[in-house]
């Protein structure tokens, strides 16, 4: 009886253990796969996800040398950033208007919210104080991935699509941490 | 002409054409339970989203139960309720039947895994306890944030069976992105312990998160004798071990002279084994 019951602890803990290491198993390429944002808007400093907030809020990198194995063998060149939330902070009623800065690579804006027009990339419904909508996006870079440190330096501004009033900016940076290394590898040997 | 069908092939059939109904229900492009929600609720995330299988996500509130800090997210969609409220109530109401009847992640590979032949499968029953691989991975999954990281988005068969009927349906966009868990998940869910496991259900007997608290409800209550669950009747049963055979999620342990164990902590309600008992020893009602 009691070795049945200590097989059963045993059996739990291995399971446990096994949930654990699938949740280490993803945070090896936690900041190169499906990348999760949250942008509030207004900016209000660095809490809020402004301009220039550091952090998980108002602040994204995605570190290609960490790609997961699977995805480096299959398909290495496309990024996705999924938001959390683009939420209103503020006190009033917006309708947004989003904009990427600084892209020089195929962007594809998508988003569940059936207001979204990709056209405009403009949110046709108001957003209410507290209301947030998701909106992602997919990177297609090129193939073989460019040999530098930093590959896309880029921001996402929020506009308020009625007045034009620039709302908040998160800057995004795409990097290869691995091109870095072989850099200093060039540069020590040499 | 009576039909040549046994009564285990026609519930097999009912459970498969209940498999269209899910997909009909839940999943994209067709999501007609979310579109109905939010056709009745406007204003609600349902009513504003594009709707698929993650309107009413599932995985994520069971993962947020042992989060206190996530639980405002429950405000924002009252969808989040169905995984952690209406399924686990319904499951002690009735047993686990969302998952025996209804879930297309499910069915999908149990129904696939009928194309292998039995030689070619691996069976965990009698082998190794089944109920704490689960409940222990169960444990795992609430506590992992705290650990390592969340796996409930990360590895979801949902996202995997939605891809699926995207794909069939004509849409190729899931294929615009693919991620290294995704396929890890599509590997472990739908070929090892789908189509190469016994019964074709491991990952819901041992992974699923939904599965997991709908059974702990369900196996918590059975001991309500009015509660309607699968029974066995020891003086019936012809010892046959018909029901261990066919049960897809391994929770009947068949022994000498009648001593068939329902574990009412794996049983998900299919009623394959109620179908299949040649001696009417097993039944679907509350206690006699």
């Amino acid at each position: 009886m009691r070795d049945g019951k200590a097989r059963y602890l045993l059996l739990f803990v291995a399971a446990m253990a096994a949930a654990f290491s699938l949740g280490a198993f993803r945070n090896t390429m936690g900041d190169a796969e499906s990348v999760h944002y949250s942008l509030n808007f207004p900016a209000r400093g660095y809490a809020a996800g402004g301009e220039g907030a550091m952090g998980k809020s108002g602040h994204v990198i995605v570190n290609l040398a960490n790609t997961g194995f699977i995805k480096a063998l299959l398909q290495p060149n496309e990024v996705n950033l999924s938001s959390h939330w683009v939420k209103n902070v503020g006190d009033k009623t917006r309708r947004i208007r989003l904009e990427a800065e600084g892209v020089q690579y195929p962007l594809k804006w998508a988003s569940i919210d059936t207001s979204w027009d990709e056209r405009t990339l403009t949110l046709q419904r108001p957003l209410k104080p507290g209301d947030s909508v998701t909106i992602d996006w997919d990177l297609t870079l090129p193939r073989p991935l460019p040999a530098a440190d930093i590959i896309v330096d880029a921001r996402i501004v929020v506009y308020d699509a009625d007045t034009g009033e620039r709302l908040t900016a998160m800057p995004i940076r795409v990097v290869n941490s691995a091109a870095a290394a072989v850099k200093a590898g060039d540069c020590c040997a040499e | 002409m009576p039909s040549r069908a046994t009564p285990l092939t026609r519930n097999r059939l009912a459970r498969a054409g209940l498999f269209f109904v899910g997909v009909a229900l839940f999943y994209a492009p067709f999501a007609l339970a979310y579109r109905a929600f939010g056709a009745i609720f406007p204003g609600t995330y349902a009513a504003n989203s594009v709707v698929d299988v993650h309107t009413a996500c599932m995985r994520m509130p069971v993962g947020w139960l042992a989060q206190p800090w996530m639980y405002s997210s429950f405000t924002t969609n009252a969808l989040y309720f169905v995984s952690i409220l209406v399924l686990p109530l319904a499951a002690v109401a009735f047993s686990p039947l969302f998952c025996g009847w209804l879930c297309p992640a499910g069915a999908f590979p149990e129904f696939a895994s009928r194309l292998i032949p039995d030689r070619f499968k691996f069976d965990l029953h009698g082998r190794v306890p089944i109920v704490p691989l689960r409940y222990g991975f169960f444990a795992g999954l609430l506590l992992a944030p705290f650990v390592t990281t969340s796996i409930c988005c990360s590895y979801c068969n949902f996202t995997q069976m939605q891809n699926i009927v995207s794909f069939v349906t004509g849409n190729t966009a899931p294929l615009l992105f693919i991620g290294t868990t995704g396929v890890v998940t599509m590997v472990v869910w739908l070929v090892v312990l789908g189509l190469f496991m016994k019964g074709g259900r491991g990952w819901c007997m041992l992974l699923c998160p939904v599965g997991a608290l709908t059974s702990l409800a369900s196996g918590l209550t059975s001991r309500f004798k009015r509660l309607p669950r699968v029974r066995h009747d020891t003086e019936a049963c012809a010892s046959c071990a018909t029901c261990q055979d066919v049960c897809p999620v391994r929770a009947i342990d068949a022994g000498e002279e009648g001593d068939v164990r329902v574990g009412q902590y794996l049983c998900n309600g299919c009623m394959d084994c109620v179908k299949a008992c040649p001696s009417g020893a097993l039944r679907y009602g509350s206690e006699r």
